[in-house]
């Protein structure tokens, strides 16, 4: 259903997507996870038929994306800057969106519309930004279009209507079971609701796979400096931290950590933690070099 | 997969767009009509003679051609033009491609030069209604009372026909501005250069100034008197226009920020 070969993109020699290369064939709920600028919304809008690859392509139910018509009217494209004509109601968009895609559930959209007690009648432009998202979401989710793209859905929303808002994508996942990607930088508070995750990083996808294989990436191990210094040498460290004088924890690739040769006595002296997707996300983007301590402490 | 895919043909979706942008875009004819009437209230006050007659004053209207309302209506079609180039962002997140958004462009267009050109037709009869209700004894100029059928569709097809020409050489401008953003602002400015440095050239070097005489533009169609070359000079340049525009349009990238 979507598939990126060696997708690349670049925008006036500023590089967004660099041979970003993933599959997905049948109906997953997916988030795509990179920090600012890593590519997401380039790679959304490519699949959307918005951008003309500059290497590599976008193959949107086996067709090439970019402008292609039978792309454009299954694929559902929500994001932060889309537009709507400003002398329209609510009511009177939804009805565009209406004629325009075929799976449209226009009950379901005045349902969710009246839940989050937004007027019929109301001009989008004169919502608050996190009415605008909401608004912006229930169309997203009434179009049922078989491939359903939702960059930064929730953002501007308070935490408590965000949660709301996961369980509803949830909810009408399981009742129309469709590709829907999900992006945002905060893994966290939508994890719960995953299946799978695409992680890109620098215009790369460095992981696509099932959110367990993000549970089990990174491990931290604890034990006295003597013991953790001689695993420093040997493993590639995410994160290094003293806990007072006789203790050290470490972050490492848990795939790594795994391949080494492990006496029995080091495995006893190690205690194991560990590492939530979200923190695993953190450090895999954090800025090599140049730290916020080393900025302090110079 | 619940979600049913679905394949529309390129036409169904362009006429969707069609009826969609005649809906959201009313506001559009109010403009129009609010430049008619401002148009009809120049006409008025240029044509306008008065004398007395016993008691009371005789108001005539001697002389009134829809110059001001065809120059109005120009303007019109030229927002228009632009609008429809600059701000069709939005429907590309409703299904859209380059083709469908240009052929309902285009159609748009087309639709709004017609109107134009019948508002234009009914102005003189408009004109009367109005004279009739503001002002005593209000006569309209004889020329008008002696058009035939002929003159007046001429007058409804030499309107359509320009305003379509105004609206579709602004709609081919926003594309391009469009499209290159500020280069496209560069480019003009720097031909702009060139040809005052060529005029400056030419005069100094050749002692031949260039002279763009944008007056033997207008002239060339409207001082034709042969009505089929005349109709195929105006038809040749509108589909010239609908190719650049097109060109201009095919494989452009939206929404890129």
């Amino acid at each position: 259903m979507i598939r990126c070969d060696e997708l690349t993109k670049y925008f006036n020699g500023t590089r967004a997507l660099e041979n970003c290369s993933f599959e997905i064939t049948g109906p997953t709920l997916t988030g795509v996870i990179g920090v600012n600028g890593a590519g997401k919304t380039t790679l959304f809008k490519s699949l959307a038929g918005f951008l003309k690859p500059t290497g590599g392509e976008a193959f949107v139910l086996d067709q090439p994306a970019f402008q292609n018509i039978s792309v454009a009217q299954n694929v559902m494209l929500l994001e932060e800057g889309m537009r709507f004509y400003t002398s329209a109601g609510l009511k009177e968009l939804m009805d565009s969106y209406n004629r325009f895609y075929q799976n449209f559930d226009l009950k379901l959209a005045l349902g969710l519309l009246k839940y989050f007690n937004l007027n019929e009648s109301s001009k989008y432009h004169s919502l608050s930004k996190g009415m605008s998202s909401t608004f912006r979401l229930i169309l997203a989710l009434s179009a049922r279009a078989p491939i359903t793209l939702l960059d930064e859905p929730t953002s501007g929303m308070d935490p408590g209507v965000r949660k709301d808002l996961y369980e509803i994508i949830l909810k009408d996942y399981i009742k129309a079971p469709r590709i829907i990607l999900i992006s945002s930088h905060y893994l966290g508070e939508m994890e719960q609701i995953l299946q799978d995750i695409l992680f890109i990083h620098e215009g790369k996808v460095l992981k696509h796979g099932a959110l367990e294989e993000f549970e089990t990436l990174m491990i931290a191990l604890q034990a006295s400096p003597s013991v953790i210094r001689p695993l420093e040498e040997l493993l590639t460290v995410y994160e290094a931290k003293d806990f007072g004088e006789g203790l050290r924890r470490i972050v490492v690739s848990k795939e790594d950590f795994e391949a080494l040769p492990h006496s029995v006595s080091l495995k006893e002296q190690l205690a194991l933690q560990g590492i939530s997707p979200e923190e695993s996300f953190v450090y895999l983007t954090r800025r090599k070099g140049g730290g916020i301590d080393e900025l302090y402490n110079s | 997969m619940n979600s049913i895919i679905h394949k529309e043909s390129p036409m169904t979706i362009a006429f969707k767009q069609i009826k969609d942008k005649l809906y959201h875009n009313t506001n559009s004819f109010v403009y129009l009509i609010i430049l008619h009437l401002i148009g009809y209230f120049f006409s008025f006050s240029t044509g306008m003679g008065f004398g007395s007659s016993g008691n009371s004053f005789e108001f005539i209207y001697r002389n009134f051609t829809p110059t001001t309302l065809y120059v109005l209506t120009i303007l019109w079609m030229i927002m228009q033009g632009f609008t429809l180039a600059e701000e069709k962002s939005r429907q590309y997140y409703m299904v859209s491609n380059n083709f469908t958004a240009y052929f309902s462009d285009i159609a748009v267009l087309e639709i709004y030069a017609l109107i134009g050109g019948t508002l234009t037709l009914f102005s003189g009869f408009l004109l009367q209604v109005f004279g009739t209700i503001f002002m005593e004894n209000f006569v309209l100029h004889s020329l008008y009372g002696s058009m035939g059928t002929l003159n007046y569709l001429t007058l409804f097809l030499t309107g359509t026909l320009y305003f379509l020409i105004f609206g579709t050489a602004a709609y081919l401008v926003g594309i391009l501005r469009v499209r290159y953003q500020t280069r496209f602002a560069l480019g003009a400015l720097a031909a702009a250069v060139v040809i005052i440095l060529l005029s400056i050239l030419s005069a100094s070097i050749l002692q031949r100034p260039i002279f763009i005489d944008v007056a033997s533009l207008f002239r060339f169609y409207l001082e034709e008197t042969r009505f089929f070359i005349w109709l195929i000079k105006v038809l040749l340049t509108i589909a010239a226009l609908y190719g650049l525009s097109y060109v201009s349009i095919k494989n452009m990238e939206v929404n890129r920020s």
